[in-house]
C-alpha cells in the first residue's frame, strides 16, 4: 500500500500547484483594473465618475434614419437633440433646442427659434445647413421605419443658423409630437460626409446631446463620454457611461447586487419584487406607453362572429391577469391607446369577467359547448407565457379551449406577418407621443392586417380617423379618438388588459435615472454617489 | 514521417466533412421560419420597410444564388458580413472564438487537475472513506444542472464574497483569466464528475492486473508503479472520454456564456440564430465542426504517446 501514500503526496502537490495558480491569479486580478464601477468618484469631482448600465442586447445601428429597435433608439437622447422633446415623465411636448416657435394661421407652417451659439460635441457650430440636411435626409428616406414622422413635412427652410421653418403638407395635430423623433435631432453634416453613409451606422451621429460615443465593441459594450461642449454648464454630471450587454435576466440582477453594474435594464417583474427588500438596490419602474392586448383574428370561423368575440371579451378579467403575472408593477388597461396619452378614452373599463353572461353569448352564437382556438405566443418571454396561462384558464371557464402556440421570436413574427393565427397577444409602445402611428397600423389594412384583427375598418370609421389625424383642436380630437376606441370596443376585435411600465433596477446610490415614457434614456443628471 | 503522412491524410478527409456540413447548415438555417429582416423589425412590421430591408439584405435572391455567392466568397476566405452587427463575420467570430477557446482551456485544465487525483484516490482506496466521499461528490456533480451551479457560484463568490467579477471578461490578460475562473469551473463541473467516475473504475480494474503485480514483485517503487503502470493504462479510456467532453464543453459554453455575460462564440451563435444572421451562424457552425475534427485528430495522436502498441494509420498506409 506504499504507492498510495505517494499518490496522495502527488495529489497534494497538484493541489498546491492549483492553489498557487489561483492566488497568483488573484494578484493579477487585483493588480488589474478594479471591478467597481464608480472608480474615480473618490476624487471629489463628481464629473469624473462612471456609470455602468446592463441590458439584454447590444445596439446594432446608430444611424437615426435607418435604425430599428429599442436597443438603438433609446440611445439617441444621449447623442442628439431636436427642436422639441417629450417631457421626462409624460407625453407633453417641451422646448429643446428651439426656445419658442410660431405657428401660421392655417396651422401648416411652424417657425422655430433655435438658441444662439449652439455647438456640436466636436466643437463646430450648428449651422442652417446642418438643420436643413438633417431634415432632408430623413424626408428622403421613404423606406425608413420612422418615415411616418416626417411624411407630412413638405419643406424645411433655414434662413439663418437659428431659424428653422417647417412647412407641412396639411395641418396636423401631431406635428410637434412628430418633431420630437430622434431622426430629426440636428446632426453634423460635415461628420456624415467624412464617415460616409455606410460607416454612419457604426460611428453614429455627431450631435448636441450630452454624450459622445467613445468606444463600441459590438455585442459586448459601448461607452459614452461627456460632451465637453454641452450647452448646459455643469452637465452632464457623469463623465462616462457604459452600456454592457448581459443577456441573461438573472445574471443582470446578480451583477447589480454584486455592484458590477449600477443600473439593470429590462428586469422581469419577478426579479423586481425580489429586489424590494434589498439593502443596496431598488426597482425603478417608469411609466411607459406600452399596452398589451389580445387581437382576435376575425377571419377565423368562430371569431368572425361578433357575439363570440364579445363572449371572449367578457370571459377575460384584466385585474386577474395583472394580479397573477405582474407582481403589482403593471396596471389594467381598457384601450389600445395608452393611459399616458390624453387621447385615451378612460370611460372604457378594462375587461371584467362575467362568466355567466359570456356563456350565454356563446350559446346564442351557437356554440354552447365552446370550441378550440390557438393562441400565438412569443416564446422565451416569461411574462407573455404567464399571461397566456391565465387567459387559457379564464376562457376555459366558458368552454373555449386555448392551444398555446409558442414560437421562437422570429418565427412568431413570421406567423404574424402571414396572419397565421387565431388570437395573439399584441403589444404597442409609442415612439412619439401621439396615437397617429398606432392608428395607421390598425386602419391601413396592408400594414398589419388591421393589427392582426384581420378586419378592414369600415369607411365611416376610416373617415373619423382621417379627421382625427388633422384636427388641431385637442378637445375635438379627443372626441374623434373616443369614437374610434368605442367602435373597437363594440366590435371586440381587441381585448386590452394591461399597461406595462419600463422595469429597471438601480443601485441605491444612483440618482437622476430617467427613462421617458417613449423609452429614451435621459442621462444629463444621472450620477452615482459614494 | 509516418505520423505526418497520417495527419495529412486525416486533414484531407476533413474536407468532404466540411463541405457536407456547410451545405447542411446553409439549408437548415433557411428552413427556419422568418428571416433577418423580420427579426430586425421586431413588433412593428411595415410591409414597405420589410420589403426594402429584404432587398438590402439580399434575401430576395434565389436560394441557389445565395448559396453560390456564399460558397465563392468562402473559397476566397470571406465569411460575409453580419446583418446584426454590420461588420465582417471573420473578425467577429475570431474575437469571440478566443473567449470560448480560453474558457474551454480553463475548464479542461480544471477538469484534469481536479478529476485525475480524486479519481485515482477513489480507485486506489476502493470501498474506504475517501472513495465514498469522492463518489458522493461526483454524484452531486452529475445531478446539478450547470446553469444552477453557475448562478450559485455567482451569488456566493461574486455577490456575497465579491472575490470574482460577476460579468464580462475584462480588458487585460490577467482580468480575462480571473473572470474565467467561475465560468470555467461551472463548465468543468459536470465533466469533473464524469472523469472522476471513469478514472476510478479504470484504476480499480488496472490495479489488479497481472502486470501491476509483476511490477510490484520486481521491487519497483510505488511511484513508478502508480504513474508508469496504473495511471498510464487507466488513462487511455479517459482520454477518449475527455476529448468528447471538450467537444461537449463547446456546446455547453452557450449556456455558461449567457449566465456570466462572456462575449464568446456560444452567446454569439444563440443571438445569430434568433436574429437569422445566416452568415454568422454558418461561420460559427463551421468553426465548431473544425474544432471537433481537430480535437478528434489530436486525441488519436495522444493515444500513441500513451500506448505505444497503438499505431497511427495501421500498416497499409
Amino acid at each position: 500500500m506504499d504507492h498510495l501514500q505517494l499518490s496522495r503526496r502527488n495529489f497534494l502537490k497538484g493541489g498546491a500547484g492549483f492553489a498557487a495558480a489561483a492566488s497568483l491569479a488573484s494578484l493579477v486580478g487585483c493588480g488589474g483594473e478594479p471591478v467597481t464601477s464608480s472608480d474615480g468618484a473618490g476624487s471629489g469631482d463628481q464629473a469624473a465618475s462612471k456609470i455602468v448600465l446592463g441590458r439584454p442586447v447590444d445596439s446594432n445601428n446608430l444611424d437615426p434614419v435607418t435604425c430599428i429597435g429599442n436597443e438603438n433608439i433609446f440611445m439617441f437622447n444621449l447623442i442628439v437633440e431636436g427642436l422639441v422633446k417629450t417631457a421626462d415623465d409624460s407625453g407633453d411636448i417641451e422646448p429643446c433646442l428651439a426656445e419658442k416657435w410660431d405657428v401660421s394661421d392655417d396651422g401648416r407652417t411652424y417657425t422655430f427659434h433655435v438658441m444662439e451659439g449652439l455647438k456640436f460635441s466636436d466643437g463646430s457650430d450648428v449651422t442652417a445647413e446642418d438643420w436643413k440636411w438633417t431634415f432632408e435626409r430623413a424626408m428622403a428616406a421613404t423606406d425608413s421605419h420612422w418615415y411616418s414622422c416626417v411624411e407630412n413635412i413638405e419643406s424645411v427652410e433655414c434662413p439663418d443658423d437659428t431659424t428653422v421653418i417647417v412647412t407641412t403638407k396639411e395641418a396636423a395635430a401631431s406635428t410637434l409630437a412628430n418633431l420630437s423623433i430622434f431622426e430629426v435631432g440636428v446632426q453634423s453634416k460635415a461628420h456624415f460626409d467624412e464617415v460616409g453613409e455606410e460607416e454612419y451606422v457604426n460611428a453614429g451621429p455627431v450631435g448636441t446631446g450630452p454624450y459622445v460615443l467613445d468606444e463600441w465593441v459590438k455585442g459586448e459594450y459601448m461607452t459614452f463620454k461627456a460632451n465637453p461642449n454641452y450647452r448646459e454648464e455643469g452637465l452632464p454630471l457623469t463623465e462616462e457611461i457604459e452600456f454592457r450587454v448581459v443577456a441573461d435576466d438573472n445574471s443582470r440582477v446578480i451583477q447589480l447586487q454584486g455592484g458590477d453594474i449600477d443600473v439593470a435594464d429590462s428586469v422581469p417583474f419577478a426579479s423586481l419584487q425580489q429586489l424590494e427588500g434589498d439593502a443596496n438596490c431598488s426597482p425603478q419602474v417608469d411609466p411607459a406607453t406600452m399596452v398589451y392586448w389580445i387581437s382576435l383574428n376575425t377571419q377565423n370561423e368562430y371569431l368572425s362572429n361578433p357575439q363570440v368575440r364579445e363572449a371572449l371579451y367578457q370571459a377575460t378579467d384584466a385585474q386577474e391577469i395583472i394580479d397573477m403575472t405582474s407582481y403589482g408593477y403593471a396596471e389594467t388597461a381598457g384601450s389600445v391607446i395608452s393611459a399616458t396619452s390624453e387621447y385615451c378614452d378612460t370611460s372604457i373599463e378594462p375587461p371584467v369577467a362575467d362568466v355567466e353572461a359570456a356563456k350565454k353569448l356563446l350559446e346564442e352564437a351557437g356554440y354552447p359547448d365552446g370550441f378550440e382556438i390557438s393562441l400565438l405566443l412569443r416564446g422565451g418571454n416569461a411574462l407573455y407565457e404567464s399571461i397566456a396561462q391565465v387567459i387559457l384558464d379564464q376562457w376555459k371557464k366558458i368552454g373555449v379551449t386555448v392551444n398555446i402556440d409558442s414560437r421562437e421570436s422570429t418565427a412568431y413574427s413570421q406567423a404574424r406577418n402571414e396572419l397565421d393565427l387565431d388570437v395573439v397577444i399584441s403589444g404597442w409602445s409609442d415612439d412619439v407621443p401621439d396615437p397617429t402611428s398606432l392608428m395607421q397600423f390598425i386602419f391601413d389594412y396592408d400594414a398589419a392586417f388591421g393589427y392582426y384583427s384581420g378586419m378592414q375598418q369600415p369607411e365611416e370609421l376610416q373617415e373619423v380617423n382621417r379627421q382625427a389625424t388633422v384636427e388641431l383642436d385637442v378637445e375635438k380630437r379627443k372626441e374623434l379618438y373616443a369614437q374610434i376606441q368605442q367602435a373597437f370596443r363594440e366590435e371586440a376585435i381587441f381585448i386590452p388588459f394591461m399597461s406595462v411600465p419600463w422595469a429597471s433596477a438601480i443601485r441605491n446610490n444612483v440618482t437622476g435615472y430617467i427613462q421617458t415614457p417613449m423609452g429614451n434614456y435621459r442621462f444629463q443628471e444621472i450620477a452615482v454617489t459614494e | 514521417m509516418e505520423t505526418l503522412r497520417y495527419v495529412l491524410k486525416r486533414v484531407l478527409q476533413m474536407i468532404p466533412v466540411l463541405i457536407v456540413s456547410a451545405i447542411a447548415i446553409f439549408l437548415l438555417m433557411r428552413l427556419l421560419p422568418g428571416d433577418a429582416a423580420l427579426a430586425t423589425l421586431g413588433d412593428k412590421i411595415d410591409p414597405e420597410v420589410y420589403a426594402a430591408l429584404r432587398e438590402e439584405m439580399g434575401l430576395n435572391q434565389s436560394l441557389w444564388t445565395q448559396f453560390t455567392v456564399w460558397v465563392f466568397a468562402l473559397a476566397q476566405g470571406d465569411l460575409g458580413t453580419s446583418v446584426i452587427y454590420k461588420i465582417p463575420v471573420a473578425g467577429l467570430v475570431a474575437s469571440r472564438m478566443q473567449v470560448t477557446v480560453l474558457l474551454a482551456v480553463v475548464a479542461v485544465v480544471m477538469t484534469v487537475v481536479i478529476a485525475l487525483p480524486l479519481g485515482y484516490l477513489a480507485g486506489a482506496k476502493k470501498g474506504k472513506l475517501p472513495d465514498v466521499v469522492v463518489r458522493l461528490l461526483a454524484l452531486l456533480g452529475l445531478a446539478a444542472p450547470s446553469f444552477w451551479v453557475g448562478l450559485m457560484l455567482l451569488i456566493v463568490f461574486g455577490v456575497r464574497l465579491a472575490i470574482f467579477p460577476t460579468s464580462g471578461w475584462g480588458k487585460t490578460m490577467g482580468e480575462h483569466f480571473w473572470s474565467l475562473i467561475l465560468p470555467g469551473f461551472t463548465l468543468a463541473f459536470a465533466s469533473i464528475a464524469v472523469i472522476i467516475r471513469n478514472v476510478r473504475s479504470n484504476v480499480v480494474e488496472v490495479r489488479n492486473a497481472d502486470y501491476v503485480s509483476f511490477g510490484r514483485s520486481k521491487g519497483l517503487s510505488a511511484w513508478a508503479i502508480s504513474t508508469g503502470y496504473i495511471l498510464r493504462n487507466a488513462l487511455i479510456p479517459t482520454t477518449t472520454l475527455l476529448s468528447m467532453r471538450i467537444i461537449g464543453m463547446l456546446s455547453g459554453s452557450v449556456v455558461i456564456e449567457n449566465i456570466f455575460g462572456l462575449p464568446g462564440i456560444g452567446s454569439l451563435l444563440v443571438q445569430a440564430v434568433t436574429g437569422r444572421d445566416y452568415a454568422v451562424v454558418q461561420a460559427c457552425v463551421l468553426v465548431f465542426v473544425i474544432i471537433t475534427l481537430v480535437v478528434n485528430l489530436l486525441t488519436d495522436i495522444l493515444y500513441t504517446t500513451l500506448d505505444h502498441r497503438i499505431k497511427l494509420g495501421g500498416n497499409e498506409a
